[in-house]
């Protein structure tokens, strides 16, 4: 009898143990056996790099108009910054399969650098409150958004 | 004059309060993707919330218990534990989400990083759930809240072409960028947050702390009939914002800065403020309602005294089990997890969990023994018994969802 309580409270935790793994396996960055695979994650990192340098684009337009205080706009340029370094980060991170792959590396690799670049310059100027640099830094991050918009249709083909 | 003040209040805080991070950042990301093509699902998620939120508020009315009470008695410990462990895991998870929301909400207005926040917010959270009054922290919250409607505004400064809003929404269709299990892994995360667990068992936990009696039925009844779907419609319009703004501009949501750009958009500064204090008000309600929702069904389930009502030192179990979810909590987002994955991945739990949570309220609002003549309707069982149904489908489907789709990447 003194037992019995056992079964219950393991069964409880059961789908409580369940949701922990599919959490760690949903979350976890898997390699890249083929071409094919790596190029998959490479439209993916241009694709998640496009939309941070798309939110900072935005921002600076608004902020530009006065149309977001200054630290909203420093906080969302921040985390896109830091999101791109992720990004950065997990894509060098997975090994290119062959030497073709290298090329794919190379390419994607300096179009992010440049794209990080350019919102890191804007987090210059918004937390210097820098108004004469907006109009720049829109041309600057439509430039880096374009290459992105360019490489992922090339990647795509 | 009183009675109509009091009926108002409760159906504008059930608006203000229904919108949580959950909400929040599932819309905003859903809009983004896919436009209105999922609104759909918050219609579908939001009838359900309403039928078992009425079963759950005549239970506490009629019979004077909530939930956690009656589900042990009525399907037995076994049951009973089986039920509260996969129900509180996914209010932990919420409630960890929401303490992250506010820090997040927070670091927007002040600069100072969210993690710095987040002990102060942990600590605030207790203390409001220690010392102010439920009806206080309702009230307040709900009607702060209510500042979300400021995504309604947006949406129409925003000039739309309403018509092809509409289309879109009672046209569904998986957008030709998204692929058709990202689709349903989105539905189903739409379907958690709408339906949260938590949003019954606080419901009913309230009325009992209430004192609601079958007087009160037409007052639940007015607030989950007309307070819910109003807060539906608020979550259409913070989804419609995104659709309308950042989905053009190829911006996919994953801050909760990014949710309140469509705002800035159209209404400058103050809309953006109004925001801000919608999105504070709404994370910080939802926060003390998940650490009491968590608190009132431990303490139900294994029968200890529990309330906002009774004095700390009469509930003292009930308090430590507050203060205990708080620290873990506060421990958890200071690992460093993100708060808004943690969100993310909240509402898909809350699907896998909905049946957990609805099927026994259904098995209690069809006892005669506990509910005499005020036992489920026709049209209460059909609906309920359609929903137990769908809750099930999406349960089942959640975590393969996850996985097959990397968590909607």
């Amino acid at each position: 009898m003194g037992r019995r309580p056992v079964r219950p409270l393991r069964r409880a935790l059961a789908p409580v143990v369940g949701a922990a793994l599919a959490l760690a396996l949903a979350g976890c960055i898997s390699p890249a056996r083929t071409d094919e695979q790596y190029n998959a994650k490479a439209v993916a990192a241009v694709e998640a790099a496009s939309s941070e340098v798309a939110t900072v684009h935005l921002v600076v337009s608004q902020r530009s108009k006065r149309k977001v205080t200054s630290p909203y706009a420093d906080e969302v340029v921040t985390a896109s910054e830091t999101a791109l370094d992720a990004i950065e980060g997990a894509f060098g991170a997975v090994q290119p399969p062959s030497p073709l792959a290298d090329a794919t590396y190379a390419e994607v690799s300096e179009v992010l650098g440049n794209a990080r670049d350019a919102v890191t310059h804007t987090r210059f100027a918004v937390r210097r409150d820098d108004d004469a640099a907006y109009a720049d830094l829109l041309e600057e991050l439509g430039s880096a958004g374009d290459d992105l918009s360019a490489l992922e249709a090339r990647l795509k083909k | 004059m009183k009675r109509i003040f009091s009926v108002a209040l409760g159906v504008l805080t059930a608006i203000g309060g229904f919108v949580d991070i959950g909400d929040l950042v599932t819309n905003a990301l859903v809009g983004a993707r896919f436009g209105l093509s999922l609104a759909w699902v918050v219609v579908v998620g939001v009838l359900g919330i309403v039928v078992f939120a009425e079963m759950s508020g005549r239970v506490a009315a009629i019979t004077g218990r909530a939930t956690f009470d009656l589900v042990r008695e009525r399907l037995g410990p076994r049951a009973g534990l089986l039920n509260l462990a996969g129900s509180m895991a996914v209010t932990g998870l919420t409630f960890i989400a929401e303490i992250g929301g506010v820090a997040l909400a927070l670091e927007l207005v002040s600069s100072v990083h969210y993690l710095l926040l987040v002990p102060f917010t942990g600590l605030a959270v207790w203390l409001v759930l220690w010392r102010v009054r439920f009806s206080t922290l309702e009230n307040v919250f709900g009607l702060l809240g209510l500042a979300l409607v400021v995504f309604g505004f947006a949406v129409w400064q925003l000039g739309p072409d309403w018509g092809s809003l509409l289309d879109q929404a009672t046209r569904p269709s998986v957008p030709g960028s998204e692929g058709v299990p990202t689709y349903w892994y989105y539905a189903v995360a739409l379907f958690g947050a709408a339906m949260t667990p938590y949003e019954v068992f606080f419901f009913s936990s309230g009325g009992v702390e209430e004192h609601w009696t079958e007087k009160d039925l037409g007052t639940s009844r007015l607030n989950v009939f007309v307070g819910f779907p109003l807060g539906g419609v608020l979550s259409i319009f913070i989804a419609s914002s995104t659709a309308l703004v950042l989905l053009p501009a190829g911006i996919e949501v994953d801050t909760l800065g990014q949710v309140g750009l469509p705002v800035s958009e159209a209404l400058g500064r103050v809309g953006i403020a109004i925001a801000l204090l919608g999105f504070f008000a709404a994370t910080f309600g939802a926060a003390c309602e998940t650490g009491l929702s968590v608190g009132y069904s431990v303490s139900q389930y294994f029968g200890w005294q529990w309330g906002k009502y009774v004095r700390p030192r009469q509930a003292a179990l009930f308090h430590v089990v507050l203060l205990v979810s708080t620290i873990a909590g506060v421990a958890v987002l200071l690992t460093t997890v993100d708060p808004i994955k943690v969100t993310e991945y909240s509402v898909v739990f809350s699907a896998v969990a909905l049946p957990l949570t609805y099927f026994p309220i259904l098995v209690v609002a069809n006892d005669p023994d506990y509910m005499g003549e005020k036992v489920n309707g026709r049209l209460a069982n059909g609906l309920g018994q359609v929903y137990l149904v769908l809750v099930t489908l999406a349960a089942l489907a959640a975590i393969p969802l996850m996985l097959l789709t990397k968590a909607g990447q």
